[in-house]
């Protein structure tokens, strides 16, 4: 089964959940870090020109050194597992026990960066990526670090429509109950055509025709969760 | 317990979880200084970590759960992700561990030495018995480029340069000699063949055009401009290209290990070897644009250098680090 959702288990014993990322997002999210470093490249050719060949070449190569093989090895580690590309995209680097990237691990993987590029257009990596179910590049694989979105979904509060809550009518087993809260916590981002389509569903249990069913589903949500 | 009641009764160590998570810090440094100042952290963090287990029991709602989820992977990655002392590690490493380490993996760095010094000077030998072949594989042009470098009246010696560039070769070696060090390493993923192209192509380049600028005449400026910082440069090549080997092999022979543990367990080490060997690099770096250039200087010092330096990179990986003097 293709799942991108990877489960990590803590010390502590409870697993954790990571959004892995794909291909398209790290692709656009290295073209951003490429674009960034074009342009950090020309402002610094024009602002060395003036510091003559001698000292502004020597100044730019070692620019150039450092911006080749460390720019990624330094977001990652100081920057949050994130390359200002990664950021933009919302994706972050992290060990695959879900802990931030360490030092090592974020040289290893960037400096098989090279390799993973190799015979050109990262057809290694990207390779790799496709074949892999994790979806990690070569470097990945040899740092044991994988890539996930930035689970942002903490920072919305889930708001219940604004019903009376009321006791459910027939016995429900464990899931049909989450089954209802779930429907009730997304009722903002389902269309109403469709809140009313799912809530025919249980119509047995209220028998109450039309958009009153939603509601009454909603008020058994509420019930549930005891408010 | 109602989902409510659990949020009710719960909400206000969440609420001090996330403003401790707010005020923490971003990425592994920060997290060293953070972490000695919150003593109270890892107790309630394993409170979160025993109430996500009961949410999830009692079938408490999705968004719920995924809230405690979250707190929890934040407070996992702050409390495990930072480790110390990088300091120390570094000293230890290269009184220690690294010299330590090259010997334990005598097996891919002799492999890795005979490829490249071998070739070297097998290219050496054939090019000076037959002078013709510098000239097959090369061409004239860049025979005569090299020449030109090495030309006993010219007033620099090496790459083309004026007088005020000596700190320009210095930032291009470093930039193309500590990058190809990286490049050895990176291409072992193709089961070390990457890494042992790069040890015979440079083996054989090199000995190509040493062995005809000896024939060429130019063995009295050559021999002493690379005698300076051959030592620690080709000694690192080697080393890279070791590094490399070892991060490939395990592919091919993982042991008693699965291989993707194998190859991570092993890139591990050739990292480890790959800090030293870029180190090396750097070093001769300085060596090849301040020293090895000098015209003033003559053969006799720069080879009683040369030799110094070879007597201490075999003294530093034979003896150093036999004893761990850091304990």
């Amino acid at each position: 089964m293709i799942d991108t959702i990877e489960q990590i288990e803590t010390p502590e014993g409870v697993s954790l959940s990571l959004n892995l990322a794909g291909l398209p997002a790290r692709s656009i999210a290295y073209m951003i870090d490429w674009a960034i470093k074009i342009a950090f490249y020309i402002i610094l050719g024009i602002a060395l020109g003036f510091l003559g060949d001698g000292l502004g070449w020597t100044i730019f190569t070692l620019c150039a050194f450092f911006m080749e093989w460390f720019y990624p090895v330094f977001f990652e580690v100081y920057k949050n597992g994130q390359t200002p590309g990664k950021k933009k995209m919302g994706l972050m680097v992290l060990n695959d026990n879900g802990t931030p990237v360490s030092t090592q691990a974020s040289i290893i993987r960037n400096f098989i960066r090279f390799g993973d590029f190799l015979p050109g257009a990262y057809l290694t990596g990207i390779v790799a990526m496709l074949c892999d179910k994790k979806m990690r590049r070569v470097g990945d694989l040899a740092a044991g670090t994988v890539v996930v979105y930035v689970d942002k979904s903490w920072k919305k509060k889930a708001k219940l429509p604004d019903v009376e809550p009321k006791m459910l009518p027939v016995d429900m087993s464990a899931e049909e109950k989450l089954a209802i809260v779930s429907f009730a916590e997304r009722s903002e981002l389902i269309s109403e055509l469709r809140q009313l389509e799912l809530s025919k569903i249980i119509g047995d249990v209220h028998g109450i025709k039309g958009y009153d069913g939603v509601d009454e589903i909603y008020r058994y949500a509420k019930g549930i969760l005891g408010e | 317990m109602k989902q409510s009641q659990f949020e009710k009764r719960h909400k206000k160590l969440w609420l001090e979880m996330e403003s401790l998570l707010g005020s923490g810090p971003k990425g592994v440094i920060e997290a060293k200084k953070w972490k000695a100042k919150r003593r109270e952290f890892p107790q309630k963090y394993r409170q979160i970590c025993a109430q996500l287990a009961v949410a999830r029991d009692r079938n408490y709602s999705v968004t719920l759960i995924q809230k405690l989820e979250n707190l929890t992977l934040r407070s996992h990655q702050l409390l495990y992700g930072a480790r110390g002392g990088t300091k120390v590690r570094v000293i230890k490493y290269f009184l220690n561990d690294f010299p330590a380490l090259i010997r334990k993996e005598w097996k891919v760095v002799s492999l890795s030495c005979v490829l490249l010094f071998g070739f070297m000077g097998l290219m050496i030998y054939i090019s000076m018995q037959n002078p013709h072949i510098p000239y097959m594989i090369l061409g004239e042009d860049s025979l005569s480029r090299m020449e030109s470098m090495y030309d006993p009246g010219a007033s620099h010696f090496g790459e083309a340069r004026e007088a005020e560039s000596d700190i320009m070769m210095w930032a291009h070696y470093i930039n193309n000699n500590v990058g190809i060090d990286f490049a050895c390493f990176a291409s072992g993923i193709f089961v070390g063949i990457g890494s042992i192209f790069f040890m015979v192509f440079n083996g054989l380049y090199i000995g190509l055009i040493a062995g005809h600028l000896t024939n060429a005449g130019c063995s009295s400026t050559f021999w002493p401009f690379v005698s300076g910082h051959s030592a620690l440069e080709l000694f690192a090549a080697a080393l890279a290209g070791a590094a490399g080997m070892k991060m490939g092999f395990s592919l091919l022979m993982p042991g008693r290990r699965t291989r993707s543990h194998a190859f991570k367990e092993d890139s591990i080490v050739a990292a480890k070897i790959l800090y030293g060997a870029a180190t090396m690099t750097f070093l001769a770096a300085f060596i090849e644009a301040f020293w090895s250039s000098r015209v003033d200087l003559t053969a006799g010092i720069k080879y009683g250098f040369g030799g110094f330096m070879w007597l201490i990179v075999f003294w530093y990986f034979c003896f150093c680090g036999r004893n761990d003097v850091t304990e």
